[in-house]
Formats: structure tokens, C-alpha cells, sequence
């Protein structure tokens, strides 16, 4: 039987094993989705991102084993999940070609083949050319497995055994070395394998399509919005890349695998991304996230990008994730870009103590980290959080600076308060990674992530980290809720107000929700007001100052945890000191009388309830 | 000398004074370091405005003006 002339082709994002609430679409295999389409290779995309349900029973319930060609998006927590489904797809159809792509595939390749012999393929680091040439190429073994930038599974007796250079060590795929293709060529690699030369990156981005693929997702997808504080308003939001690879090599970043070579988008195509999806999606996307691994490389293309959006619509605002040594250096760019329309950075801050810094070689002193934080303060620009907490060497000093700076640079305010739980995820493929496996005299195995909230080298910091732990499965669900209630409340209740603090439109009509005080409705009064906005402020801090209260008792050899459990260490926040519980309480309790129920009929601005 | 006084409760925590109601359109100002230092003793004991530098007396003022803060000739002895 030969090649299918228009092969059934899909493209898999499998489970992470978890739900992720901020699940979007995979971008990387929308492109690859995209770049096929245009070239004649129409596909399907199925998203399984953060399902929790059986990979096996998710590739029979969408019938995976009806296409000629699977290609699976692979990071370190779906590649179980990825082989499963492969393995499953292999019984029922041999001749399905089964591929491998993604970070952890780049970073692993070899392992995979030898390992799953389910696999046939892995396309390492971009996706796009390689992908193309395999769907044209289909029959002809030969030509494909030949293709620059792939691995494959030898035939019986062929290939390298792997006793010279391993081809991947050259060929970029990890650590931060050049992106030059270095591959020793074909037949470099372990037993029984054909590691191709790498492949170029792509060159010029905006040869690719808009990442315009639609996915088969069992749990759908939230619509992306962003709430506006300086318009006031919610804003429908859309997620775009502008650029690719990041020229730094942080120790822990899995965008390593893929290369160092950065390279961006024409403005004009990133404004005309945001009106394709406008119109295709009929929703007017007034906020642009951009998901870059580093979108502030270059500060003056940066400021081209906002410039040419904010003449295309001066309504549309964006936010961007860099790193803080780059705020600094182009600081005399942030204030058009703000004007522009820029909202928040998200910043990659990590740590505040110096050993973990050089660690995760991120090449800035703590001082750095502050520097740039009040600038944004500063010029008014929000900031976004990326920390790491904890990571496997981590003392109590470590932890005791990072508490500091939290504190000394305004972060107990901030929410979420995800920063403060989180460790060193150690993913394949990153020199952390391999430092861990070194300091540990282990090797870990590629298949798995090692769990970072078990690999802690002091037992006074596993101790800090699982109560921590318990009090976030304990009490942060509580207090996100009355956070979310009160926040509601304040901003419903700030409506009624000019910036001058008089009350818009007269004062309240006689039963409306807030008459009483001067300047209030019934039920609810000045003092209410007063107090749920510092109860609002407390919960904001109260996990902050169970940290800081933890941190203390760690350092003092665990005393009052050893006398009295968690609850000896709840603080007693607010501006009359009461428990934790009845913080809680009593501002869900203000939140109702102050009436924060959602108005009727309301709708959003995607325009659906 | 004047004694200071809030009508409303404040919140002293994590290295900052926040006011409600003090902020644009009714929203609770977090004071800055210098500000929560200037706050914390302005309340802690009678003061002579005359004798604070001119920006905290202004702060202390603007505050008073608003009706975030209060005085009133502090007694005798204290």
C-alpha cells in the first residue's frame, strides 16, 4: 500500500497531569499546525494540556488512530503521557508515523528513541520546515529519514553505535552554547540511531503564518481577559509571540533546548496578527500578552512594536515578560512604551539571595532585582512575579533574604501569592539540571521530573517547605475567596466615587444598598468601608506573614511548631490583631452587606456572560 | 502642641502605614516609609507642628484638611 496522497495528520499537546487555570492554546504546534495548512497539509489539534483523565482512554475517546501521522508536543510532564498515547495508537496502526517535538524531545532525544519504541521520530527544536518535510516525504523512507533537524531509530544494524561524540552535545540542543548548526551529521549518536545535522533556525519569522489552528479540547479554553485598572474596564485579551529564544542562559530555563538565537517580528506583523484574530475570532482584543520568552531584547524594536500598535488602536494595551538587568538598561524606553499603552512587566526577579542567583546564572546581584523594581514603581508600571522560592541547596538564609525583599519591595501586597510555594522545577535538557545530578551523585531518569519539594538538602528547609505547603492547602483557598469577595465589594463601592472622593450622582436613593453614613447608602457605613479595605489589605499579607513567622521559628530550631502545630504560627493580622479565621469572616461577612453580587444579564467582553 | 488623632482605624503592618478612605475616589493610601514614619509618630504623642521640617507638616496638614486626621490643642503636662 503506498503513502496516503493527503495524509490525516494531528497534533497532540498531551497532560501535564494537572489543571492549569491559565491553560491557553499550545502555540508551538499552532504554528507548526498553521505553516503546514499554508503549504497544503491541512491537520487537527487536540489539546489535553490539563486533563487529568487517562491518556489511553483520551486517545481512544478522540479516535488518535484514524491519522497517518501523529505529532505530539512534549515537555517533561507529558512525555508518559505522550508515549502512552503513542503506544496505544502503534497497536491499533503500525504504520502510523509517530512523532516527537517540543523541549524536553529536543533536550532527550536519543533517550527517547532507544527507550519507546513507539516513537519513530523526534523533530528537534523548531518544528515548522521539518515537520513539512515529513508530510511531503511520506513512503520514502530513505528521504526521510534523512531530514536535517530529526532522529530516528535506525534500521537493524545501521547507524552510529555511539562510541564517538554524542552529535547532540554540538548541535545546541542543550546548555547555552552558539546555535550554529554543529551537528556532526548523519549518523552520529547512540546504538541503532540517525541523529541528523540540526537545522537552521528559522530566519525570518514573519515567513511563518499566525498561529491560526483551532484544537479539539475537552475542557475548553477560558476567555483570556485583562482587567484594565487605569481604563476601568475589563478587556477581551489575546496572546501573541513576537519573537523567539532568549540570547541569556538562566540555568533552569527549558527555552535553552531550543537555541540562544533570537530573532523578531516585523511591528507590522504583530498588528496584523492582532487583527487577523479579531476578525476571525469576532472579538475586538483590546490586550496583548505578549508570551516571549524575552520580549525586551531589543528596547528599540520593543518600542516599534508598542508604537505600531498603539497607532493602530490607541485602546490596545499589552504587557511583556524581560528580564530586570534589561529594564534598567533601556529605562529611558519605559515611559513611551507605557505611554503606548504598556501595563505590566513580567519580571524575571527569581531570587533575592545572591548564592541562588549564581545558581541559576542569572548573572544580576540582588541589588539589580531592586533597582528595577522601584523604577517600574517608579514610572507606574505593574509588575508580575516570576520567583523561585526554593531550590534543592536552599538555607534558611537564602529563604530569610527572600522574605526581606518581599517585604522591603512591596511584594506582601501582591497577589496571587503563588511565589511564595513555588521551587526549582529541574527539567531535562537545562544545566541546573545536570548540576543537581552532579551535587547529588544521581542520574535522574529522562522520563521524569524530579519532584522539587523533595530534594531539599537541609532538613530545616523540607520542614519550612511541607508546612508551608500545609497551610497553603489549608487556608489559601479561604483566604483567595474573601479576597476575591471583598476586592468586588471595593471596586463596586469605589464606583460611587470621584477621584476628589465625593460621591458621582448625588447621594444614594433612600433603600438602596449603602444608605446610612453621610455619603452612604443603608446597611453600610463609613466605618465598613474603612475596615473592609484594611481586612482586604491584611488577607493580602497574611500569607507573607506566615511565612515571615515560620521563617522564624526555622531559624530558632522550630519551637513553637513543635508545641503547637500550624495553628501556633497563624498570624494575627489586621488593625486589631484578630485570628486568621475570623479576618476571613468577618470580610466575606462585610463583602455581602456591602452587596458585591454581580449585576444581571451582564456580559463580558467577548461578548457571552 | 497639637495631639493627632484618626477617626477611622489604620493599619500598621509589614513596614507601612495604610489609611482607608484616604486614597483617589476613597481608595486606602499605603504610605511610604518616610510617611508611615511621620504618621506613627505624629500619633503616638503630641506634637508642634512647627517644629516638623516643612514637608512632614504639609503631609500632616493635607491629611487634616481631608478630614483623614484630626487635632486638637493637646492638654496640659501631655
Amino acid at each position: 500500500m503506498g503513502p496516503p496522497t493527503q495524509p490525516a495528520i494531528a497534533f497532540v499537546n498531551p497532560s501535564v497531569g494537572f489543571s492549569d487555570r491559565r491553560k491557553s492554546k499550545p502555540i508551538g504546534l499552532a504554528y507548526i499546525m498553521a505553516y503546514l495548512e499554508k503549504h497544503g497539509f491541512p491537520s487537527s489539534g487536540f489539546d489535553f494540556g490539563d486533563s487529568e483523565d487517562d491518556a489511553v482512554e483520551l486517545a481512544g475517546t478522540y479516535g488518535l488512530d484514524r491519522f497517518d501521522v501523529v505529532g505530539f508536543s512534549v515537555y517533561n510532564e507529558s512525555l508518559r503521557a505522550a508515549v502512552a498515547m503513542a503506544g496505544w495508537i502503534k497497536s491499533r496502526r503500525p504504520d502510523c508515523l509517530i512523532v516527537l517535538g517540543g523541549p524536553h524531545a529536543t533536550a532527550v532525544h536519543e533517550h527517547i528513541l532507544r527507550r519507546h519504541p513507539c516513537v519513530d521520530v523526534v523533530v528537534r527544536r523548531e518544528g515548522e520546515e521539518a515537520m513539512l518535510e515529513l508530510v511531503r516525504g511520506l513512503g520514502d523512507r530513505a528521504r526521510l529519514t534523512g531530514i536535517r533537524g530529526t532522529t530516528w531509530r535506525a534500521p537493524d544494524g545501521s547507524g552510529d553505535d555511539g562510541s564517538g561524540d554524542d552529535g547532540s552535545g554540538d548541535d545546541g540542543s542543550r546548555g547555552g552554547g552558539d546555535d550554529s548548526s554543529g551537528g556532526t551529521g548523519t549518523g552520529t549518536g547512540a546504538v541503532g540511531l540517525l541523529v541528523n545535522k540540526d537545522r537552521d533556525l528559522v530566519p525570518d519569522l514573519d515567513q511563518i503564518p499566525f498561529p491560526d489552528a483551532e484544537f479539539t479540547s475537552h475542557s475548553g479554553y477560558p476567555d483570556l481577559t485583562y482587567y484594565d485598572e487605569v481604563q476601568g474596564r475589563l478587556k477581551a485579551a489575546l496572546t501573541i509571540c513576537s519573537s523567539r529564544s532568549c540570547p541569556y542562559n538562566c540555568s533552569f530555563c527549558g527555552v535553552l533546548t531550543i537555541g540562544r538565537t533570537y530573532r523578531s517580528r516585523e511591528a507590522e506583523r504583530v498588528v496584523a496578527e492582532l487583527f487577523h484574530f479579531r476578525e476571525r475570532h469576532g472579538v475586538t482584543y483590546e490586550h496583548v500578552y505578549f508570551s516571549d520568552a524575552n520580549f525586551f531584547v531589543s528596547p528599540a524594536r520593543a518600542l516599534e512594536v508598542a508604537e505600531a500598535l498603539y497607532e493602530a488602536d490607541p485602546r490596545v494595551t499589552f504587557s511583556f515578560g524581560t528580564r530586570v538587568n534589561q529594564i534598567l538598561k533601556a529605562a529611558e524606553v519605559l515611559p513611551r512604551l507605557k505611554e503606548c499603552g504598556l501595563r505590566f512587566i513580567e519580571l524575571g526577579i527569581e531570587s533575592a539571595s545572591e548564592p541562588v542567583l549564581e545558581r541559576l546564572a542569572k548573572h544580576v546581584k540582588p541589588e539589580v532585582n531592586m533597582a528595577a523594581v522601584r523604577l517600574l514603581r517608579r514610572l507606574g508600571i505593574e509588575i508580575s512575579l516570576d520567583f523561585i522560592m526554593l531550590d534543592p541547596a536552599t538555607t534558611l538564609a537564602d529563604i530569610r533574604a527572600n522574605m526581606e525583599f518581599l517585604r522591603e519591595a512591596g511584594f506582601y501586597d501582591y497577589v496571587p501569592h503563588d511565589h511564595l510555594y513555588t521551587a526549582l522545577v529541574l527539567y531535562e535538557g537545562t544545566p541546573i539540571r545536570d548540576f543537581y545530578a552532579r551535587r547529588f551523585g544521581v542520574v535522574f531518569d529522562p522520563d521524569d521530573l524530579p519532584n522539587p519539594f523533595a530534594l531539599f538538602e537541609l532538613t530545616e528547609v523540607q520542614r519550612f517547605s511541607d508546612t508551608l505547603r500545609a497551610f497553603r492547602k489549608q487556608w489559601q483557598g479561604r483566604i483567595d475567596r474573601a479576597l476575591a469577595q471583598g476586592e468586588l465589594a471595593l471596586a463596586s463601592l469605589g464606583d460611587d466615587f470621584a477621584e476628589d472622593g465625593s460621591r458621582r450622582d448625588g447621594p444614594p436613593e433612600v433603600g438602596s444598598r449603602r444608605a446610612g453614613s453621610p455619603g452612604y447608602g443603608e446597611g453600610f457605613s463609613r466605618m465598613s468601608h474603612a475596615r473592609l479595605q484594611l481586612d482586604v489589605v491584611s488577607l493580602r499579607h497574611a500569607p507573607n506573614l506566615l511565612a515571615e513567622r515560620l521563617l522564624t521559628d526555622a531559624e530558632a530550631g522550630f519551637p513553637l511548631l513543635d508545641r503547637g502545630g500550624l495553628e501556633a504560627l497563624l498570624p494575627c493580622p489586621g488593625h486589631d490583631g484578630v485570628p486568621l479565621h475570623d479576618l476571613i469572616a468577618r470580610t466575606e461577612a462585610m463583602a455581602r452587606e456591602a452587596g458585591c453580587a454581580r449585576a444581571p444579564d451582564a456580559v463580558g467582553p467577548h461578548g457571552r456572560d | 502642641m497639637q495631639r493627632i488623632t484618626s477617626e477611622l482605624p489604620y493599619l500598621d503592618q509589614a513596614g507601612h502605614v495604610y489609611v482607608p478612605l484616604a486614597g483617589p475616589a476613597r481608595s486606602c493610601l499605603k504610605l511610604n516609609r518616610h510617611a508611615s514614619r511621620i504618621w506613627r509618630e505624629a500619633l503616638r504623642r503630641p506634637v508642634d507642628l512647627e517644629d516638623l521640617p516643612a514637608p512632614d507638616r504639609d503631609f500632616l496638614l493635607g491629611l487634616t484638611r481631608r478630614g483623614v486626621l484630626h487635632t486638637a490643642p493637646a492638654p496640659e503636662g501631655g
